[in-house]
């Protein structure tokens, strides 16, 4: 509770001041794109907010296996506290792809396979999130929140690999060759996820001691009665 | 919808999820610590007819809530 009181403060200061760098940089700094226009820009807040949700979910996962080790709730309220910021930036990159969508495929969805996996990804998220409301012993929460934590990231990697392993009409930007971006479009990006990156430590460090506080509450109504 | 519009609901969609998610955050907070404060307020009323107990589970929590993060 008290490092992440004193951390707090600070964090959110830093994420702030990310971010308007980050807007900068996405509105105004990178160039716009010849055949998309302004449309393109979706791109430096769409691909970190996808990067940010996989890194919820991969410290999710982590946080289960050391969880099932331990038994320890530090690592439970770890875990719950990364899936569910995950599944907040996983919603963003579902919404924030369709109006990408609506105007680059003149649609709001298709059954590709990049959109069909991110959507089963965020499925199994919203999943967690309801097994981990439903469960009353707090014990058995953990447990099987954790074992759906480890089950729940093999998909991860399947999103990513999805434009390469099938067929696609979700643009490549990062390839195996290179990346196909102008150099000031890349740096702009990078400010983009630096930024995101800070916005997911200064949420989880809140919504951990947001944990350790309910867990605190727990406790004196257990005393209490 | 041209794409400039398009540009504009993405950016005010994420805007509006990250606020609202920060928001909820805040609140919830606010409650817990409410809780915290009416549970100790209940714990001091006790203690008041029973002496001593209450002021052992009070030392109690306070080192197990440090202990926590």
């Amino acid at each position: 509770m008290k490092i992440a009181d004193r951390v707090a403060p600070g964090l959110t200061v830093l994420s702030g001041l990310a971010m308007l760098a980050a807007i900068y940089a996405a509105l105004l700094y990178a160039p716009t794109e010849r055949v998309m226009g302004p449309l393109q820009r979706i791109f430096y807040f769409h691909v970190p907010t996808a990067a940010v949700a996989f890194l919820g979910f991969a410290v999710a996962f982590v946080a289960s296996i050391a969880y099932l080790a331990s038994g320890r709730r530090n690592w439970d309220a770890l875990a719950y506290s990364a899936a569910e910021i995950g599944e907040v930036f996983a919603s963003l990159v579902l919404l924030t792809g369709m109006l990408w969508a609506r105007a680059a495929w003149n649609t709001w969805w298709t059954w590709d396979p990049r959109l069909t996996t991110t959507l089963v990804l965020w499925l199994i998220y919203a999943g967690y999130l309801i097994l981990r409301g439903s469960v009353e012993d707090e014990v058995r929460r953990a447990r099987y929140a954790a074992v759906l934590g480890i089950i729940g990231f093999v998909d991860v990697p399947v999103v990513f690999m999805a434009i390469r392993w099938w067929r696609t009409i979700h643009p490549v930007v990062f390839e195996a060759s290179g990346v196909n971006l102008e150099p000031s479009m890349l740096t702009a990006f990078l400010v983009s996820l630096a930024a995101f990156v800070i916005l997911f430590v200064t949420l989880l460090v809140l919504r951990v001691r947001l944990e350790a506080l309910g867990d605190e509450v727990e406790y004196w109504r257990r005393r209490v009665q | 919808m041209p794409g400039w519009e398009l540009m504009v609901a993405a950016y005010a969609l994420i805007w509006a999820f990250v606020f609202g998610y920060i928001f909820w955050l805040f609140r919830r907070q606010e409650k817990l610590r409410r809780d915290v404060e009416a549970l100790s307020g209940a714990l001091a009323a006790r203690d008041e007819r029973q002496p001593g107990k209450s002021q052992a589970l009070a030392r109690g929590a306070k080192r197990k809530a440090g202990r926590r993060l």
